[in-house]
């Protein structure tokens, strides 16, 4: 039997990145807030450092929701699509938990990369079969709340351009910001210093990157220890910035949230009129309708397409908010594999410090340079960081000096394991014709609901971008005195990613896009969503900051209008 | 035990004895062309088994000793890793490997919860009623 609960004002789906920001300033607006997350609290005790539970194992992401429902892949519609892994938790604070938290504004060419490169190249340059499309607005629109978010949460970094002043200390090219970052960047190490050095003696402009981790005591948190264990765990004295830790345990104290954990929703419930009335859940072995005036989706982007691909009814049935055939369209997932990876001759001294502690050059990003003679748009991103673990290291690459294993392999490890690094490089991805999330018509979850398939590649356009960044990554490094460099493959298939975009693109066409430049969709008037689903343009870094100033943007809107919207 | 199986009638037909019996150079060599895909029988495959058992040797070499190998820490002492610790100042990165190993297990901190599995959760803001 299905319980049904007391209605509510709000319903957020997922208290991750996305919906434990929206839950601060709709809570602070006195609305009742009920958030449902398939997953449960963590605290720093679960945080070990541990190499082998955390890395090898994979710890954050087996035994949840998403590993049960992983999305299947195949590079194009004529190929089987085969299930891998989930790259994504289920927690409360979600992948904030256990992610890098590398937190960037997006640059202000990725909010116009249709009619900026229309101006500035011509309209043959945009890539063929690109369905790439310009925002609803402008980066100087999302600007108030990338500041908003960056004080909520807790970013550290480094400005490069606040009220027009730039600062070559930080990212020169980063569109104009009202203030400085709330904290000081992370400390560099002997590694980034031999980088950024490098880096000036080629002329680039080299700058520590923006990170959701404090460097100093910041709210009440204590600063980084830099012992090291953010890849795939959390932080053992709360000063990686997760909404776990910082807004949505505000929220609590409002008094109007109320966190429901270990539930998955499994249907957006629909009236006749086409409004959403709240959702289904499970939890146990019991079944819960809990009714709402407004239903929030802030899933990872496969869990929002694929709730609403399921969510069927008699007004909408090809799945909800969906009669325009655009829910699972637009879908890319960034590139950011075919690495750089460098032989040093000396000791780099990076078996402590994290991912987030490294240095970024945007001289070959976005449009931060001329393409006239060039065979594509867009650039990416380059970083080097410290952090190392031996299990890693003893798996790093021989550079075809020895075989993997056996006595000689041993002396290669013993002499070189503090000596390599692998380059970051996140390049501009673009949405495509054929590049789509759908049902996958055989493969289900433990409940029998079907699984997402993603069917998707990387297109000429991103194979050029990652020949071109892999150039200027093996000149940084031989500027830096790398001894060997290795350079792996451009991309073929886009497999599931922690950085998955579209899906329910934001837009003002309906006919093209899925939500409107609210985040609210075109066909149901109190249905809003979260997360980068909505994005519709990847940019050359990472997504979380952009996301979670649209979750804030979104949450605001909708305290504003809220008769409109829920009534 | 397939693959260890075709392994030992592979040492047995081209050395002549098993292959835990064989000098280091023979077994170097049936390793090779274990990994080069040679050695008939093997599942699902000579590279695919090497590999596994590659990867299991240096996750048991390496890993915090916590879970039985890196005994008394010669995995890390080889490679330099002066160990797990709960914070590294500037001055401790600086020393780089002259770093004094401190030769601690993660879970010799009583900070951390030692069931590997075992995530523990709080019910704070859970809705027990629900």
């Amino acid at each position: 039997m299905r319980k049904k609960l007391d209605k509510t004002d709000v319903v957020i789906v997922g208290m991750g990145a996305a919906g434990g920001v929206a839950a601060l300033p709709l809570t602070n607006a006195g609305l009742n807030v009920i958030g449902i997350e398939a997953g449960g609290w963590l605290n720093p005790r679960d945080f070990a450092p541990d190499e082998l539970r955390n890395g090898t194992r994979n710890w954050p992401q087996t035994v949840q929701k998403a590993a049960s429902e992983a999305p299947t892949v195949r590079a194009n519609s004529n190929q089987k699509a085969v299930q891998g892994g989930h790259p994504m938790m289920n927690a409360v604070g979600g992948t904030t938990m256990h992610y890098w938290a590398q937190s960037w504004r997006l640059n202000p060419w990725d909010f116009r990369v249709m009619s900026a490169t229309k101006n500035r190249y011509g309209a043959d340059r945009i890539p063929d079969g690109s369905t790439v499309e310009d925002w609803p607005f402008g980066y100087d629109e999302l600007e108030p709340y990338y500041e908003k978010v960056e004080f909520a949460v807790g970013i550290s970094g480094q400005a490069g351009n606040v009220k027009g002043k730039i600062n070559s200390a930080g990212n020169i090219f980063e569109g104009e910001r009202q203030s400085e970052y709330p904290m000081k960047p992370l400390r560099t190490s002997p590694f980034t210093d031999l980088m950024t050095n490098a880096a000036k003696s080629l002329d680039w402009s080299p700058f520590q990157g923006p990170a959701a981790i404090t460097s100093e005591l910041y709210d009440g948190r204590p600063p980084c220890q830099y012992h090291g264990f953010c890849n795939k765990g959390g932080c053992h004295v709360q000063a990686k910035s997760s909404t776990a830790f910082t807004t949505i345990p505000k929220a609590i104290d409002t008094g109007n949230l109320d966190v429901v954990t270990y539930a998955r929703v499994i249907n957006i419930v629909t009236d006749n009129d086409g409004k959403v009335t709240g959702v289904d859940y499970l939890r146990g072995n019991e079944e819960f309708f809990q009714p709402a005036d407004v239903v929030l989706m802030a899933s990872y982007a496969y869990e929002n397409v694929r709730l609403l691909q399921l969510s069927k009814s008699r007004s909408f049935p090809n799945g909800l908010s969906n009669n325009n055939g655009q829910v699972g369209k637009h879908y890319l997932s960034h590139h950011q594999g075919s690495p750089v990876i460098a032989l040093f001759p000396d000791n780099l001294h990076n078996w402590y410090g994290l991912p987030a502690q490294g240095v970024a050059i945007d001289d070959w990003a976005d449009d931060n340079f001329d393409h006239s003679e060039l065979d594509f748009i867009g650039g990416a991103n380059l970083w080097v960081h410290t952090d190392r673990k031996p299990i890693g290291a003893a798996k790093m690459s021989t550079f075809g000096r020895t075989r993997n294993w056996g006595s000689d392999w041993k002396k290669f490890i013993m002499e070189n394991a503090d000596k390599t690094n692998t380059a970051y490089i996140q390049k501009t991805t673009l949405p495509y014709e054929g590049n789509y999330l759908d049902l996958d018509p055989q493969v289900t979850d433990p409940l029998g609901f079907p699984v997402t398939r993603i069917t998707a590649s990387y297109r000429e356009n991103e194979r050029s971008i990652a020949e071109f960044s892999q150039n200027m990554m093996e000149k940084w490094y031989l500027e830096a005195g790398a001894s060997e460099i290795i350079r792996t493959g451009l991309g073929g298939a886009m497999g599931a990613s922690t950085h998955a975009y579209g899906g329910t693109r934001m837009g003002n066409n309906s006919e093209t896009n899925v939500v409107d430049r609210w985040g609210f969709s075109h066909e149901v008037p109190n249905l809003g969503v979260l997360g980068a689903s909505v994005l519709g343009t990847s940019g050359a870094r990472n997504p979380t900051l952009t996301v979670q100033a649209l979750s804030w943007r979104t949450a605001e809107h909708l305290v504003a209008n809220w008769q409109s919207i829920a009534g | 035990m397939v693959s260890l199986d075709a392994i030992n009638r592979y040492s047995k037909k081209t050395r002549g004895q098993a292959f835990h019996q064989l000098i280091s150079d023979y077994q170097n060599s049936i390793l090779s062309a274990v990994q080069n895909d040679k050695v008939p029988g093997c599942s699902p495959s000579g590279s695919e088994f090497f590999n596994l058992v590659r990867n299991h040797t240096i996750d048991g070499t390496f890993c915090d000793p916590y879970y039985g190998g890196n005994q008394n820490f010669v995995g890390w002492d080889m490679l330099e890793y002066p160990g797990v610790r709960l914070s590294a100042s500037e001055t401790d990165v600086a020393k780089g490997d002259n770093l004094e190993p401190n030769h601690q297990s993660a879970y010799d901190h009583d900070t951390y919860t030692k069931m590997a599995s075992n995530i523990a959760m709080s019910e704070q803001g859970g809705r027990g009623d629900a």
